[in-house]
């Protein structure tokens, strides 16, 4: 089968099974008090995955509060009336089940995975995490030392510490450039009154998803659900939007890391669109994958199998609400391959933004992402971590489905508009992983 | 635990598995074919896995297994490198591939039409991989880059020193799965073609496939895909010295003063895959240190004393015996290491309660079945219960096994698997001996 007809059939495959599917699957409503409900229903394995994502995160932290979110994350697994103090985990695990939190620049996620017959558990957990946690100085303090370990944890690594810093360098204003754990100075001064209250202001039915996935059935749900955080009274949260607040990046900006490392890394970074931009987006997306997704793909061919000047090249799109960057991974051979590295992406970039991609190049691009897509859905848990983070970072779950449609319309225009727009030698970061420079004599 | 969640467990009912589709067959000249049926999304991933992995690399050729299973899909007797890279990313289709100590595997996921073609380039690849240099050179490159690289974390730098004092230079599983950093440039492509040869063949090997298939339908393409594959002499397989563990607490620090944080390991030897006390071990050292939250050293070392992020302790699981290990990254690690030890020693002397147990039991029991519900926790759990021998029953005898478990058992377990004061202890931070309270211990030199 040729090339176009192939595609044609691959994406209708995946329309057939995959998005419709999915649609069909879910009921999404939302109750009075704001909580916005989604249930998946996917009965080929008795499990139910139970997630609640609140729209906070280190984007939303003042200066001096840096990583308060994912304090907050640590405290409210600590106490309250639903579960014996620091006993969370174990009532999980009593239970046969799987449990923990996450916290990102967009929002804290929680969730348990539990057995069908036993799940509602999870919504008796998740509701008192929503309104009961209960602070105390016994449970902060040595909380706030375990949160200082954690941080010390990427200070120790070099290629952590290179992203910190990247990040740091690639951002002046908006809350992108400050790590999700916090600087250390900030987790130092947390006060436990700090804490609580930024979980009395962002933890409440009116910022948050109940996404609910698995051997359910739909009825029984809305029964349970209303049970348990029905009764949860909603309130209006601060407003935070920094979309537009970073201010125009005039030349390219550099930073090293030099640490104690046998393998230099580079990052190259350059500014794309957020979300709210949805061409832009995914004309990222595509150019990514074109650029760096695959062994065809053009930065992997000229560095690493025609120059060996590197090892691994990777690209992506980190652009999640706000306007973010475009990622560049790339392991050089060794610190001499740098400045030849750098050049040949700039010849690739520039090649992007004046000749057309060939159709069958896209063709593979596209039909890589969206096999992805299919892949990324088998099963419940994992469904109801990328409905939840479409919620969070796009508003609206049905995103979800309009992804591929839109991936799909991405042509070779998008890409060169993409690439002649945002790819531009100003607007690059590019920081590096460096042995330490031999000691002044 | 509640009561009537107690009744429902004595009764086993609570943790009852449907019968799964999981079927397995053999083909005459030995390939074994597993099959998982699973119709949740049109797609299917295979994995043919060599029940050989670094444990048998030759002599100063670590990374040769891992290796050969990466280097599997670049290039075949019949189609180059860059002809089945162009099919499998044309077609969506996903590769992976990697080794353990124990065996070593190459896998494809696709989507559900192109499943003829996926099975073919496999077939092709495990009957004629041709292992072209320039391929080697890239795969080589990027395994030893990452080799360098992993040596950038102290986690690396501890866990092998600790291995290469508790196993000694020779054994293998002093050597990186991947290959260690001194071995692989000297690798060659006649390494993995010879590798290839000895330990790639029917009777060396076992095919899962999980996914969008109807077995009978999928038994017919794999008999003819790989049926006259030949079969080939068994794999020899030497034996291993074992190793000397001296009686005491030794202990061994290493000076980074650039740190901010001291990275600890400690234990001993441990068992084997194969021992039969192997799930009451497992449990007993979940309840010792199974999670950095619920468990005696997370209640102790994270939420007690605000020490450390993550503290956790495991026993290996693999064909050769292996280590007891507990680990903790701490900016006091002498206080860190005391209340470990207090733990291991009081695990020792009085088993879990009875209520640990039963917790233990009810999450071993009840996560399992979460743990394979993805496709990729699907070819994971299967290629254990295939490589250790515990066969496709394996998914559902779990459950059973495990429930039967007593506190006894783990208590057993605990005595005669914990050793408190028979300890190895390697500590990497901005620290000196003196700092660690060590008093009871023989120093092995920097």
């Amino acid at each position: 089968m040729k090339g176009p007809k192939r595609a044609a059939l691959l994406l209708l495959c995946v329309q057939a099974l995959g998005w419709a599917g999915i649609a069909e699957r879910i009921t999404d409503y939302e109750l009075a008090n704001g909580l916005r409900v989604i249930i998946y229903v996917d009965s080929s394995a008795p499990v139910v995955a139970t997630h609640v994502w609140y729209r906070v995160g280190s984007y939303y932290e003042p200066v001096g509060r840096t990583g308060i979110s994912h304090m907050t994350e640590h405290m409210v697994f600590k106490r309250s009336p639903a579960w014996p103090p620091d006993g969370f985990s174990q009532l999980v695990q009593e239970h046969g089940g799987q449990s923990n939190g996450f916290t990102s620049t967009w929002y804290s996620g929680y969730f348990e995975v539990f057995a069908a017959d036993r799940w509602e558990l999870a919504l008796k957990l998740e509701a008192a995490r929503m309104h009961a946690c209960i602070f105390l100085d016994e449970d902060f303090i040595p909380e706030r030392e375990v949160v200082s370990e954690e941080w010390r944890l990427s200070d120790n690594q070099p290629t952590r510490r290179l992203w910190t810093d990247f990040f740091a360098t690639a951002f002046q204003a908006n809350p992108q450039r400050n790590p999700t754990i916090g600087w250390s100075d900030d987790i130092r001064n947390y006060t436990r009154s700090a804490v609580e209250e930024w979980y009395r202001t962002w933890y409440n039915p009116a910022n948050a998803v109940l996404v609910i996935a698995g051997d359910v059935r739909p009825d029984k749900v809305r029964t349970l659900v209303a049970k348990h955080f029905g009764r949860l009274r909603g309130k209006p949260v601060p407003k935070v939007d920094f979309y537009d607040i970073e201010p125009d990046q005039r030349g390219a900006r550099r930073v090293e890391v030099r640490m104690r490392t046998s393998a230099p890394a580079l990052l190259i970074g350059y500014r794309m669109p957020g979300r709210r931009d949805t061409v832009g987006y995914n004309a990222a997306a595509v150019t990514a994958a074109v650029l760096g997704d695959g062994r065809l793909s053009r930065l992997h061919r000229r560095l690493v199998v025609e120059t060996r000047l590197a090892t691994s090249v990777n690209v992506w799109p980190t652009a999640q609400r706000d306007p973010g960057l475009l990622m560049l991974m790339i392991t050089p051979n060794n610190e001499e391959s740098i400045p030849a590295i750098e050049r040949v992406v700039t010849e690739e970039i520039a090649r992007l933004a004046e000749e057309p991609v060939e159709e069958r190049e896209l063709e593979r691009v596209r039909n890589g992402l969206v096999a992805n897509e299919v892949f990324a859905r088998d099963n419940a848990g994992r469904v109801a971590y990328l409905i939840a983070s479409y919620w969070a970072l796009t508003d609206d779950w049905r995103e979800f489905d309009r992804e591929l449609e839109r991936t799909r319309r991405i042509g070779t225009d998008e890409v060169m508009a993409f690439a002649r727009d945002w790819l531009r030698p100003e607007f690059q970061t590019v920081g590096a992983l460096l042995p330490p420079q031999t000691e002044a004599r | 635990m509640k009561p009537l969640l107690t009744l429902l467990a004595a009764c086993g009912i609570l943790f009852a598995v449907p019968s799964l589709p999981v079927y397995r067959d053999s083909l005459e000249n030995g390939l074994v074919v597993l099959t998982y049926e699973d119709h949740s999304v049109p797609a299917v991933s295979m994995r043919l896995v060599s029940r050989s992995g670094a444990t048998l690399d030759p002599g100063g050729r670590s990374g040769t297994a891992n290796l050969t299973a990466r280097l599997l899909l670049d290039g075949t007797a019949f189609r180059s490198a860059e002809e089945i890279t162009e099919t499998i990313e044309f077609l969506g289709i996903r590769r992976n591939a990697g080794s353990g100590y124990d065996f070593s595997y190459s896998e494809l996921m696709t989507l559900s039409e192109y499943l003829d073609t996926a099975l073919t380039l496999l077939a092709e690849a495990a009957r004629s991989a041709s292992f072209p240099e320039s391929e080697f050179e890239r795969e080589r490159a990027l395994t030893l880059t990452r080799a360098r690289r992993d040596w950038d974390r102290p986690n690396t730098v501890v866990e092998a020193d600790f291995d290469r004092l508790l196993f000694g230079d020779q054994h293998p599983y002093t050597r990186d799965e991947c290959g260690d950093t001194a071995d692989l440039p000297g690798l060659t492509p006649d390494d993995v073609r010879s590798f290839h040869a000895a330990h790639w063949h029917p009777g060396n090997c076992f095919l899962i496939i999980v996914g969008a298939v109807e077995r009978e339908d999928l038994l017919g393409r794999v008999r003819s895909l790989f049926g006259d594959w030949p079969a080939s002499a068994r794999v020899e397989r030497p034996t291993v010295p074992g190793f000397d563990f001296p009686p005491g607490i030794r202990a061994r620090a290493i000076t980074r003063p650039e740190m901010s944080q001291s990275y600890v390991i400690m234990g001993h030897p441990g068992l084997s895959v194969f021992d039969t006390d192997l799930q009451a071990a497992r449990l007993m050292s979940f309840v010792l240190g199974g999670s950095a939250i619920a468990s005696r050293l997370g209640e102790s070392v994270r939420v007690e004393g605000g020490l450390a992020y993550d503290v956790r302790c495991w026993f290996d699981r693999l064909a050769l015996p292996g280590a007891f290990r507990a680990t903790v990254q701490t900016a006091d690690p002498a206080e860190a290491i005391r209340r470990i030890r207090y733990e291991i020693r009081r695990m020792h002397e009085s088993g879990p309660t009875e209520r640990e147990t039963e917790t233990a039991r009810n999450y071993f029991t009840g996560s399992f079945p979460l743990g394979y519900s993805s496709t990729s926790g699907k070819l994971r759990e299967l290629t254990f219960a295939e490589a250790y021998g515990f066969g496709p029953g394996w998914l559902e005898e779990f459950p059973r096994v495990i429930g039967e478990l007593t506190r006894e058992d783990l208590a057993a377990a605990a005595r005669t698997r914990l050793c408190p004061d028979d300890m190895l202890i390697v500590v990497v931070g901005p620290l000196t001996r003196d700092r660690l309270g060590l008093d009871d211990t023989a120093w092995l030199e920097e």
